[in-house]
């Protein structure tokens, strides 16, 4: 067999192009779902978080479950800071948008429990019900001592 | 005439040609225990599957979080069943009649009507009446959106579902004329669902309903019978035709006994399904048990789905994680046989047309990621030639010599041999 | 029934595969000459913003409805007097210049739909009434009659290249085309395949004979191309290069499809589409110089479009909801440079969107009659006037 050259770096090497996920356009999942989920650290690396709404439903940001107008608080405090930016002459995308709402220490659904820290404590940051169990302070300490927002940094995104 | 039984005992080599048509693959050890069996009660046992399934199945279809999302988590709770599960026969044939019972994911969306569509197909895998197994099908959502009964109206009629009935889920073609289409399309009007219309709605239930309003009423001629028949009646006419026997037995014979099945043999089971009125399961016992299943090797070219579940069920069904999974799903698809997505109605042809230039490079490539790669499951013991290769003495054997366990396995998994079943 | 359709159209495809034991497209380059023109269709998902891709920078409304997100006058590259392209597409000028970019203005359909499925739909099939389940480029296929005409470039197929009984290929990546066999494991797999068999396993073993010989054809062919440009970094790229490799080894298509995704910005537009618009003008100019150097150039035109364009005023996330008319856009030595159409009447919008003034179908109807030498009608269903986009 003349003119071939074999090595197992490319055996794996063609093998990602034939394994990649791939999912019809129309068919694409929510974008800002997908970067939320990894800049919350909500990704297990199953596979699974991208599909599944318990880790994350439409209904973090939106009111209703199946996306759309309208948002809940914490969706319109990122909509308000997508705004402001812009008004800004700034032209920061998602990720950014997120890290810039998270530091500013807004508690977009008034339950006295600041944004960032709900997010860190996996409660919803959009209602006012949901918030955790444990007093103000004590989150407040625990999440520092697990690093605070810059966890929640803005993340790269893949070149198109 | 019907098919002449396998009388001698079972070797290894038999259980294993048994265990690749019916269970996808097996290890050596499962080849093993059914060694001088009987044949007819090895069938036997391997059709009174019930409906238990594989435990910790991690996708559920149900928490979907987008349309898309609920596509691929059906597909792969699917694979995790043929993988995992303890009646890979019941999925084999699941396989088998969503390929005969075709809708597409292109067209039907919704989550619970897809799931309800395979769950009919299970409980039917081997039905005692392919007349209610086609009745029960008919009335799916995921079947009346499919082929668009669901707009299939009195005095506007749609006749798509009513044409493909006869084609392909039952007579055939040349069984039945144009007018026969005609009116079959109006006794089944009015047959539609209501819920989980649109995108937005893809994870709400939907549910069969007869219109009155919508149905014809007149009299209608249909395969030769006159009255004021409904579509029960068009099932049922349909499912008994004579051709219907012959057309389904070549369907039983294609996925268990050759690519090019021999049609006396064919003729054999039809006419075992006429004399026990559609009896499916019967039908399958004397298949599985006959002279003509054994002594027909090495003749179906194994598909995309059928090549990854018998890998795996070979290497003793390993841990592998949901994201693997959720990649050989669409690694199947890629391969041409994306679940729920046959290229159109009359379902994927397989045999000869899995092969060509793209597909067998796509084979050593995954052969390659489940045996070599570093992400590999990891294996207990090695798959034999036996488990893999179907025989002890396959041609390829003797070039395995001197390799490591998981260049055997590699070899084994790009041969011939184990690319047919 | 006399004749399944189905099967015809199957095995028509299939004798075409069968003859080499290949996909055609790849087949062919080894014995197909070159010469035939090629129309590159490349597809904005998710719904490019038109007005602030060609900017109505002499128009106050424009600016009104987007106090935040309008392009500012001193950036807009000036193309005439009220229009001009947003600063990202820079990389275009030269092509403008040479009178080799066209502009085709307020390019829409009846009842506009403004669900990303659904319009993309009625672009891919060229049928507003959404009753065509096949992609107008699938129907071309059928009509010449070779399932190997078109190809998307990219990993899954889309709606506009499906035939009634055929997906046209997807080709994601040329240089996988080839066995690469793990080191030690070349005088075993020889052994293997050598080893006498019958029947099936037969068959299977002058596959794979068959499909090495062609692999090493197809990578000999297309391993003489040499790119004539520096293509930018990132996918968009990297795909319109093995485009202009498929073109160069003379594979034989008539139509090459690729996508650039990403431009559905609700939110934080100027970020997501100055980024997006950049990587289209950096890789369409890379193509074409490619081309020029390849000295195909005169044989290619690129068509683009988007699914539709978004609402005039912007909302209150600095973004753009979904809209109605958009622009399109082509290039290359074959097309007529300028802009086709006036500048967008803000004063009198379709529910906040801008009104459609010539239908895509027109501008579909001069490539496939201007370009492809094909008649428009058969794979329109109808008679449909455009822009003379077309030199």
């Amino acid at each position: 067999m003349v003119g071939l050259r074999f090595t197992e770096k490319h055996v794996l090497g063609g093998l990602i192009a034939l394994l990649v996920l791939t999912a019809p356009a129309a068919l694409a999942l929510p974008k800002y779902r997908l970067q939320a989920i990894t800049q919350f650290h909500l990704d297990d690396g199953s596979g699974l978080a991208a599909l599944d709404r318990r880790v994350m439903s439409c209904s973090y940001c939106h009111v209703k479950e199946s996306g759309g107008a309208p948002w809940n608080p914490f969706g319109e405090a990122i909509r308000a800071t997508f705004k402001a930016n812009a008004e800004a002459g700034g032209k920061a995308k998602f990720p950014e948008i997120l890290s810039i709402l998270l530091k500013s220490e807004q508690d977009a659904d008034g339950d006295t429990y600041p944004d960032a820290l709900e997010v860190w404590a996996k409660t919803l940051p959009g209602d006012a019900e949901s918030k955790p169990t444990e007093p103000l302070e004590t989150v407040q300490a625990e999440f520092e001592a697990a690093g605070g927002v810059g966890q929640f940094g803005p993340q790269e995104t893949e070149k198109k | 005439m019907t098919l002449t039984p396998y009388s001698r005992p079972l070797t290894a080599e038999d259980a294993a040609h048994l265990l690749r048509r019916t269970s996808f693959g097996a290890t050596d050890a499962q080849i093993r225990v059914l060694v001088g069996s009987d044949a007819r009660t090895v069938a036997r046992t391997l059709l009174s599957f019930d409906d238990a399934v594989a435990p910790n199945n991690p996708f559920d279809p149900a928490q979907a979080a987008a349309p898309g999302a609920g596509l691929q988590l059906i597909r792969a709770r699917w694979l995790f069943e043929m993988l995992y599960g303890p009646h890979p026969l019941r999925e084999r044939l699941t396989l088998l009649w969503s390929n005969h019972f075709v809708v597409g994911t292109d067209k039907v969306k919704n989550v619970p009507a897809l799931t309800e569509y395979l769950s009919v197909l299970r409980k039917h895998a081997a039905t005692p009446s392919f007349s209610a197994f086609a009745l029960d099908v008919a009335r799916t959502p995921a079947m009346l959106r499919y082929l668009d009964n669901d707009q299939n109206r009195n005095g506007k009629p749609n006749e798509n579902f009513s044409r493909e009935l006869l084609e392909l889920f039952t007579t055939g073609i040349g069984n039945y004329t144009e007018d026969d289409v005609k009116e079959g399309a109006r006794a089944l009007s009015g047959w539609t669902f209501t819920g989980g219309r649109g995108n937005q709605k893809y994870l709400e239930a939907s549910k069969f309903v007869f219109n009155p309003k919508q149905h014809d009423n007149g009299r209608k001629t249909y395969l030769g019978k006159t009255g004021n028949l409904t579509g029960e009646d068009v099932l049922a006419l349909a499912a008994g035709h004579p051709a219907t026997a012959v057309f389904v037995a070549r369907k039983l014979h294609r996925a268990f006994v050759a690519d090019a099945p021999a049609e006396a043999a064919v003729k054999g089971s039809a006419e075992t399904f006429a004399r026990t009125g559609g009896n499916i399961r019967a039908v399958l016992e004397e298949l599985l048990s006959s002279e003509a299943f054994y002594a027909s090797r090495a003749a179906v070219i194994r598909g995309p789905v059928d090549f990854i579940a018998a890998a795996v069920r070979s290497f003793g069904s390993p841990k592998m994680e949901p994201k693997q999974l959720l990649n050989l799903v669409q690694t199947a698809g890629r391969m041409g046989q994306l679940l729920l997505q046959p290229d159109t109605v009359k379902g994927w042809d397989g045999g000869r047309e899995w092969i060509n230039d793209t597909t067998l490079l796509g084979r050593m490539q995954l052969a390659a990621a489940l045996s070599l790669g570093a992400n590999a499951p990891t294996l207990d013991t090695p798959p034999t030639p036996l488990a893999l290769l179907g025989t002890e003495r396959a041609a390829t054997a003797a070039a395995l010599n001197g390799l490591s366990a998981k260049q055997r396995t590699y070899l084994m998994l790009i041969s011939p041999e184990f690319q047919l079943a | 029934m006399p004749l399944d359709r189905r099967d015809f159209l199957k095995y028509s495809a299939l004798a075409v595969a069968a003859t080499s034991g290949m996909p055609g497209f790849l087949a062919r380059a080894a014995t197909q000459a070159t010469g035939q023109k090629t129309l590159v269709v490349i597809q904005l998902t998710g719904g490019n913003d038109g007005l602030n891709t060609l900017i109505p920078y002499s128009n106050g409304a424009y600016y009104a409805a987007r106090p935040t997100i309008a392009i500012p006058k001193k950036d807009v590259l000036t193309l005439g007097p009220d229009l001009g392209m947003h600063p990202s597409l820079k990389p275009l000028m030269g092509l403008w210049d040479a009178g080799q970019l066209a502009w085709m203005e307020n390019i829409g359909y009846p009842n506009p739909n403004r669900s990303h499925f659904a319009s993309m739909a009625i672009w891919h099939t060229a049928d507003p009434t959404q009753a065509q389940a096949e992609g107008w480029i699938g129907r071309i296929a059928e009509k010449i009659g070779d399932p190997f005409c078109a190809s998307n470039i990219g990993s899954s197929t889309p709606q506009a290249l499906r035939a009634a009984e055929f997906s046209l290929p997807s080709i994601d990546a040329v240089d996988n085309f080839q066995v690469k066999l793990p080191a030690g494991l070349e005088g075993a797999f020889g052994a293997m395949l050598d080893a006498p068999r019958s029947g099936e396993a037969d068959y299977l073993v002058r596959a794979t004979r068959q499909m090495m010989s062609n692999t090493q054809k197809v990578q000999a062919n297309v391993g003489k191309y040499k790119a004539g440009a520096t293509y930018p970094e990132g996918k968009f790229a990297t795909q319109l290069k093995d485009a202009a490799r498929l073109i160069a080894s003379g594979t034989g298509q008539r139509i090459l499809y690729v996508s650039l995704g990403g431009f559905d910005t609700h939110a934080g537009q100027r970020g997501e589409q100055d980024e997006l618009l950049a990587t289209l003008a950096s890789g369409l100019a890379a193509f074409q110089t490619d081309l020029e150097r390849q000295g195909v150039a005169e044989r290619v035109v690129v068509m683009g479009f988007s699914e539709f364009g978004r609402r005039v005023a912007e909302n209150d996330s600095a973004g753009t909801d979904h809209g109605q008319g958009s622009v399109m856009f082509a290039l290359g030595k074959g097309v007529k440079g300028g802009i086709h159409g006036d500048s967008p009447d803000l004063e009198d919008l379709s529910l906040g969107d801008i009104k459609y003034k010539q239908d895509f179908r027109g501008v579909y109807a001069g490539a496939l009659t201007g370009w492809l030498g094909l008649n428009a009608r058969d794979i329109l269903g109808g008679d449909f006037k455009g822009p003379q986009w077309l030199a």
